[in-house]
């Protein structure tokens, strides 16, 4: 937690027969991060593929080749499969994937003559008015043929003046038919009217009589196909899961026999260098020593070591969005123990209704077990579950409220009992500074549309990003006195924090709160803290230091996103209850616009506050003290998800 | 929308606002209590456009600034996933601007409305 986990230098070297053992084992244990081995100066080379690699990858891009052709797509796994079984069965993948070019090229077969039928019908419709056999509108020698689109307000009154001229028009297409001698005359007056040609279909028939043949062959072309992906269908759902336990198999085997490619070898010998966790050095070291070849730990390294993110399991989803922002180096901070707390607190106090943070968990449940296959989505449903158990946690006990709707009203209205939370107010009465007393005094549940609700979330916003701020700050001031030095640290983070808290200290003591002294105090901490910026940072200091406030009073949407998500659940149970009502017939449409308008607020809720709040995390918190640019710890190694090495006893 | 077309919106806001000017002055009518309590209501919906405005000007210049990042970001997004974080924090920054309007907004009507 907030550190991530300790790393020691590992070092293996023996004789190149151990490799494809060593390689096994490391497979199975998943707990060296290799350091790709990259200079060959120094009387090294890079390794080639275990022998059973070429034949690996052989297969992999045949296997890849049939999923793809064949369109499956993995499906969440049930029972893994036995590597041992997918190995004997493995040489059936030649007549499955003969079976699926074959397929596949009957249907491209039938998707080219469809289209040619298509095309063929589109020209014979444009045809189907004017009552004429196709034969006779082509293959003359004395005559030619125009057909086409003119505009319907050309004038063809010059054409019909003319000898040897026949014009048979409807409302798609004119067909004018002209001796050759002055077809080229016609020509350019149906151009200059705009005229645009229409291929002759090269049939015989009347149109009609061959637009009914060409549609019936149409609709024959399209069952065919349809019943060859069926069939395709068929396959992919009868061997697509083996496909991808296949798949998935065949890539770890590639994967392990590649190991060789990332270290420097000699015609007999390899060494392999790596980071372990140090707490997994042990289990590594004696697994090890079932294999003939030398080892090594060291303790401290010059190199960086990778990043293994180090947190409880509650927090591990959060995980996600410091590695989305970037992976912290070794010395810095690791901030996900904090935006554990943080996100879903600026969540829930944004949303606030114990309705939708219901809705939330619900939402977030549904997505982990829906989609927990996929470390990503599982994470993401945690999140919001997360998320949703503070927003019940402010809709219940700060605001009261559920869907738009104050506790009081439902409980007054319609469930008969006002007690605690159900109360027009409930809990001891306190004092808010700077916000002039209510009456009755200040209580609980804040009524987010009454002035002094909005006032005090406003207020308190603006005091949760000064903390925030000021943590961020000094989280910096110590990753820099780690890594830099007291003097840096003190520049490029202690001037900041303290133009904060001086401008705050004046502010406090100007609306009255602190003594007269505290604004000249105020404003020296304030003046101190510009002068190490611009000690630190040169003019850029000064440029700067209004950010830091900004910074701050960009906290007030955490109020504000607040009042406006509460805003559109009041306005749809408005509309629905008060404006249509929930009489007869109009009952159906209330709960339509019900429906539908909490749906919006629903998803706005995610959009929206989701990613307002991870906003104020990144721009806002992160920007003063993580650095990121470390790489992420990725042992060796492939994580088995359709496929099994072990046989499973029961 | 061009940007001639945008100065004109600017322009007929501008003047819509100076319309809504008060054209008596509270304190010129002490001698007339009614005139005094009407005009000092009259404030309270100037206090509120003044109010509106502050947002909704300052919305739609975040909107202005965050449409052309906003679409640079999400065609770096589609190019590499990568970019989703830097894309998320440079579309976020204008949001400051409406942050900004919404605080004056608050001032006006709980310092001055009050």
């Amino acid at each position: 937690m907030l550190k991530s986990e300790d790393m020691s230098r590992m070092t293996i070297s023996g004789h190149k027969q151990n490799l494809s053992d060593l390689s096994n084992l490391l497979d199975k244990h998943q707990l060296i991060h290799l350091i790709d081995y990259n200079n060959e100066d120094d009387g090294f080379k890079i390794g080639s593929s275990l022998s059973y690699g070429a034949q690996t990858s052989e297969l992999l891009v045949k296997i890849r080749s049939v999923i793809k052709l064949l369109e499956v797509s993995a499906s969440p796994p049930t029972s893994p499969k036995l590597v041992s079984d997918i190995e004997k069965e493995i040489s059936e993948i030649d007549s499955i994937a003969s079976q699926a070019h074959k397929l596949n090229d009957t249907q491209r077969d039938f998707d080219r003559q469809i289209e040619e039928v298509e095309s063929q019908l589109e020209q014979v419709s444009y045809f189907e008015e004017i009552d004429l056999d196709l034969d006779l509108l082509s293959g003359y020698s004395s005559m030619q043929v125009f057909a086409g689109n003119i505009p319907e307000d050309s004038d063809l009154s010059l054409l019909n003046k003319m000898k040897d001229v026949e014009i048979i028009k409807s409302n798609d297409i004119t067909v004018v038919f002209v001796a050759s001698t002055s077809s080229e005359e016609v020509e350019r007056v149906l151009l200059d009217q705009g005229f645009r040609s229409i291929d002759v279909p090269l049939v015989s028939g009347m149109p009609s009589t061959v637009k009914s043949r060409l549609e019936s062959n149409l609709s024959k072309l399209n069952s065919e196909k349809e019943a060859i992906n069926h069939e395709i269908q068929a396959i992919s759902t009868r061997h697509g899961d083996w496909l991808v336990a296949c798949e998935e198999h065949y890539s770890a085997l590639s994967e392990k026999s590649s190991l060789p490619l990332k270290l420097a070898t000699t015609d007999n010998m390899f060494v392999l260098d790596g980071w372990v966790p140090t707490n997994s050095v042990s289990d590594l070291q004696q697994a090890l020593q079932k294999l003939d070849i030398y080892y090594e730990v060291g303790e401290k390294s010059e190199l960086e070591p990778p990043i293994k993110l180090d947190n409880p399991e509650v927090m591990k989803p959060f995980e996600l969005f410091t590695k989305l922002y970037s992976t912290p180096k070794h010395w810095e901070f690791e901030p996900t123990a904090i935006i554990f707390l943080t996100y879903p607190l600026f969540f829930g106090m944004m949303v606030g209704d114990a309705g939708y943070g219901l809705a939330y968990i619900l939402f977030g449940q549904f997505i982990i077990t829906k989609f927990g296959y996929s470390n990503e989505l599982a994470a993401l449903g945690k999140i919001l579950r997360m998320a949703g158990l503070w927003t019940l946690f402010f809709g219940t006990f700060i605001f009261a409220e559920a869907f738009g709707q104050t506790f009081y009203l439902i409980g007054n209205d319609y469930l008969g009992f006002t007690s605690f939370v159900f109360g027009e107010h409930f809990g001891p009465t306190f004092n808010v500074p700077l916000i002039e007393n209510p009456h009755p005094p200040w209580q609980l549940p804040i009524h987010k549309f009454s002035p002094y609700g909005a006032q005090l979330m406003l207020l308190s916003s603006v005091i949760i990003g000064f903390i925030h701020v000021s943590l961020g700050f000094i989280l910096g001031f110590i990753n820099e006195l780690k890594h830099h030095n007291l003097k840096h640290a003190l520049y490029s983070k202690m001037s900041f924090l303290l133009i904060l808290w001086g401008g705050v200290i004046a502010l406090v003591s100007v609306v009255g709160l602190l003594p007269e002294f505290a604004k000249l105090l105020g404003i020296v901490v304030l003046l101190v803290g510009l002068t190490l910026a611009v000690l630190g940072e040169g003019i850029v200091g000064i440029l700067e230091f209004p950010t830091v406030f900004s910074n701050v009073i960009s906290y007030a949407r955490i109020g504000a996103i607040g009042l406006s998500d509460y805003g559109l659940a009041f306005t749809v149970n408005f509309i629905a209850f008060n404006l249509i009502g929930l009489e007869g017939i109009m009952a159906v449409f209330a709960i339509l616009i019900l429906l539908i308008g909490h749906l919006t607020v629903f998803t706005l809720g995610i959009i929206g506050t989701g990613i307002n709040s991870l906003r104020l995390q990144y721009v806002e918190f992160f920007t003063k003290f993580v650095q990121g640019g470390g790489t992420l710890y990725d042992p060796f190694g492939y994580n088995r998800k359709y496929t099994n090495e072990n046989e499973v006893i029961p | 929308m061009n940007r001639k077309n945008n100065l004109y919106l600017l322009a007929a806001m501008l003047f819509v606002a100076l319309l809504a000017m008060p054209a008596v002055s509270a304190d010129s009518h002490e001698d007339n209590q009614n005139t005094v309590d009407a005009a000092k209501e009259n404030a309270k919906g100037y206090i509120a456009i003044g109010a509106g405005l502050a947002v909704g000007l300052a919305g739609i210049g975040t909107g202005l600034a965050q449409s052309n990042i906003g679409s640079a970001a999400v065609g770096a997004v589609a190019e590499d996933d990568k970019n989703f974080t830097n894309g998320l924090i440079f579309t976020a920054i204008p949001e400051t601007v409406v942050i900004f309007g919404l605080v004056i907004s608050a001032l006006l009507i709980f310092v001055m409305g009050a």
